[in-house]
């Protein structure tokens, strides 16, 4: 398998400790004391204290579900104050793998430190310790070089995180399946405008892959006749697929609460997540995103009798964000969310429900709700303030990790007429639950990051792209003025993540608006 | 009328006995218990501590037992000696550190023995410390 899963990102950080020794014996303003303690075997051994005591708060610090910590190196320097080519090749040696060096003292060999920095232009950080701190920052920002400061080791802890999701950012390449453009889509032209930002910006790359190539191949037909690559071997399902895709069929079904579908058309959905993941794979991506409506208008979907509904659910929970309507904003916003949160995202149409004289705003009684689901929604929510609906069809059946337990679930039909497998979620089992979200505006320069309680369900017995949640957050009005600027989207995952999400974001160069 | 002892009077006595216990480590056959006890004995008497003190403190380690006899120090501290056996360097190092550097030191070199700043850092508690000097006595690898 190519898909180069996030989950097994880390942050490679190597310790580096410098320590300065006394090669003579005397006294002076920085140094002073009597016999054994004006040796150099004396300032040797207490480097080494120094030295392990360091590493065994670092080691402590950097949890291993985000940080590789690699072997430490370590250089020491007389009272010359001489820094040896030699002593940089070695501090340097296997720099290409480290994405942040961690430096520790024994003594004042500031100087070392930067020349080193500068030298291979890698970020490092420091946890507060008297004087050497505040002079390796100041020496180190003052130079435009990329450094971290930390004044408790917890706050290091904390920062790896956001350190290590930039490297997922990096890491990550979209698999962008197109139709009418490459850029946004009919239905989502709130997307990002230039997706060539997200590689300028992140690092995240594009593949993009022809729709109508992708719904050619998700079919058992011989992978040498599709029709519009004819003559080109394709990435058809075969026989053992179809093995795969019975049996992952049957355990949506088995697994379900309940299943108002057909095997036959549950199947189908199934075979479309089968056949992105072999792109996935071929074209090495691990983030995914399709039109809707787009794709819809060519009938082929309804040829196919399926949506990508359950694909982007399926995918979601196995750490691959994926995003619906071909929304960019959406796609690379779940991807920060699952790389801070380490949890699948969800992501749905969101607008605030406001009372306004006494009246709640009328929720949409067409297209996706009924009007006896609206009524019975609206009398739940009562007089409860600053209400936001996110709704859409793609909720996952894991909130809290990639590898937490299924919560009960249903399954039911998109279209009308049968076909389009989606999972449907009670969201009133969690309410209290926090949640964070984050959307990214079209510009690519700017981070809506917001909070909300969850209140309650939408939709869970319904059909069509109509499963959301309601949740409380600060100020509605408020809310509602900064997405304005940001799209209608709005990606979410569980849990209090916002502060790491405003720090991802301020990492990233973009202009966090905070609702 | 019994007159209180000064801290520098109480610190001369820990003095005599950490010589003694010197002087059984470096001329008394002892056995590798023998020797432990004697460790044990110099490391109480230039820390400062009694039996009854680290036992109240529940631990063997030497880091940890040098902040004991620092806070000890402190909670004692009179005009009659000057504490501080001083931050040698201005570079945040800790009097817990100087300590225990002190203390292996010391023994290093009346055992005639020399351990790498990282093995000495590695040992953290007084058998660990009595252990390795016991063995390294006599030993090329070892000598000083």
């Amino acid at each position: 398998m190519a898909i180069k899963k996030h989950e097994d990102i880390r942050l490679n950080v190597k310790p580096l400790f410098l320590t300065l020794y006394h090669e003579y014996v005397f006294e002076g303003p920085c140094r002073f004391g009597e016999g054994m303690q004006l040796e150099k075997e004396f300032d040797l051994h207490m480097a080494a204290e120094k030295f392990k005591g360091w590493y065994a708060q670092l080691q402590a610090a950097m949890p291993a579900d985000v940080v590789n910590l690699l072997e430490p190196v370590k250089v020491e320097r007389d009272e010359q104050f001489l820094t040896k080519d030699e002593m940089i090749e070695k501090l340097a040696e296997g720099s290409e793998e480290v994405d942040l060096y961690y430096i520790g003292y024994a003594s004042r060999p500031y100087d070392l430190a930067l020349e080193f920095a500068m030298r291979v232009g890698k970020p490092c950080a420091i946890t507060q310790a008297c004087c050497a701190s505040a002079i390796t920052s100041a020496e180190f920002l003052s130079r435009g070089l990329e450094f971290y400061p930390f004044e408790d080791w917890a706050d290091a802890t904390e920062y790896m995180t956001v350190l290590r999701a930039r490297k997922v950012l990096r890491d990550s390449k979209i698999l962008a399946a197109t139709r009418m453009t490459s850029s946004v889509s009919v239905s989502a032209p709130d997307s990002i405008i230039d997706p060539e930002k997200i590689t300028a910006k992140f690092g995240t790359r594009l593949r993009f892959v022809s729709a109508h190539e992708l719904l050619d191949q998700i079919s058992y037909d011989d992978p040498m006749s599709n029709h519009c690559t004819p003559g080109r071997a394709g990435l058809n399902l075969t026989a053992e697929d179809e093995k795969g895709i019975d049996q992952l069929t049957d355990e949506i079904i088995d697994g379900a609460e309940e299943c108002q579908m057909t095997r036959e058309m549950v199947k189908k959905s199934v075979e479309a997540y089968w056949g992105i993941n072999k792109f996935l794979d071929y074209f090495e991506c691990n983030c995914f995103t399709c039109p809707c409506p787009d794709l819809c208008a060519t009938r082929r979907l309804n040829e196919k009798q399926f949506t990508m509904c359950l694909s982007h659910s399926l995918n979601n929970e196995q750490g691959i964000p994926s995003a619906c309507e071909y929304d960019l904003g959406a796609l690379v916003s779940k991807l920060m969310l699952q790389a801070i949160g380490r949890r699948p995202s969800y992501m749905g149409n969101c607008f605030t429900s406001p009372i306004r004289n006494g009246v709640r705003a009328p929720l949409p009684k067409a297209l996706f709700f009924t009007p006896e689901h609206v009524d019975a929604k609206t009398e739940e929510l009562g007089d409860a303030e600053n209400v936001v609906l996110t709704f859409h069809s793609v909720p996952n059946r894991r909130w809290e990790s990639f590898d937490e337990v299924y919560r009960p679930y249903a399954v039911r039909e998109f279209a009308r007429s049968g076909f389009g497998a989606t999972f449907r979620y009670e969201f009133e089992a969690d309410k209290g639950q926090v949640i964070t979200m984050c959307r990214i505006d079209p510009t690519c320069e700017k981070l809506f990051v917001a909070k909300g309680t969850i209140l309650t369900s939408m939709g869970y017995g319904e059909t069509n792209c109509s499963m959301g949640v309601f949740f409380q957050v600060k100020n509605s009005k408020d809310f509602f003025k900064k997405q304005a600027a940001v799209g209608n989207h709005m990606p979410l995952i569980y849990g209090d993540f916002e502060e790491q999400i405003i720090e991802l974001g301020e990492l990233l160069g973009l202009e966090i608006v905070n609702a | 009328m019994t007159t209180k002892m000064t801290l520098k009077e109480r610190l001369d006595l820990a003095a005599l006995d950490a010589d003694a216990a010197l002087k059984q480590l470096l001329e008394g056959d002892l056995d590798r218990n023998g020797f432990r006890r004697e460790v044990r004995a110099f490391t109480l008497a230039k820390f400062f501590l009694t039996e009854e003190e680290c036992a109240q403190a529940g631990t063997d380690e030497l880091l940890e037992l040098a902040n004991v006899s620092v806070e000890k120090m402190l909670r004692n501290a009179d005009k009659s000696v000057k504490l501080a056996e001083g931050s040698t360097t201005c570079t945040n190092q800790s009097s817990t550190d100087i300590k225990k550097v002190l203390l292996s030191l010391t023994l290093q070199r009346s055992l005639g023995v020399k351990f790498t700043p990282e093995y000495s850092a590695n040992l953290e508690t007084i058998t660990q410390l009595a252990d390795a000097l016991f063995d390294a006595r006599g030993k090329a690898e070892f000598a000083r």
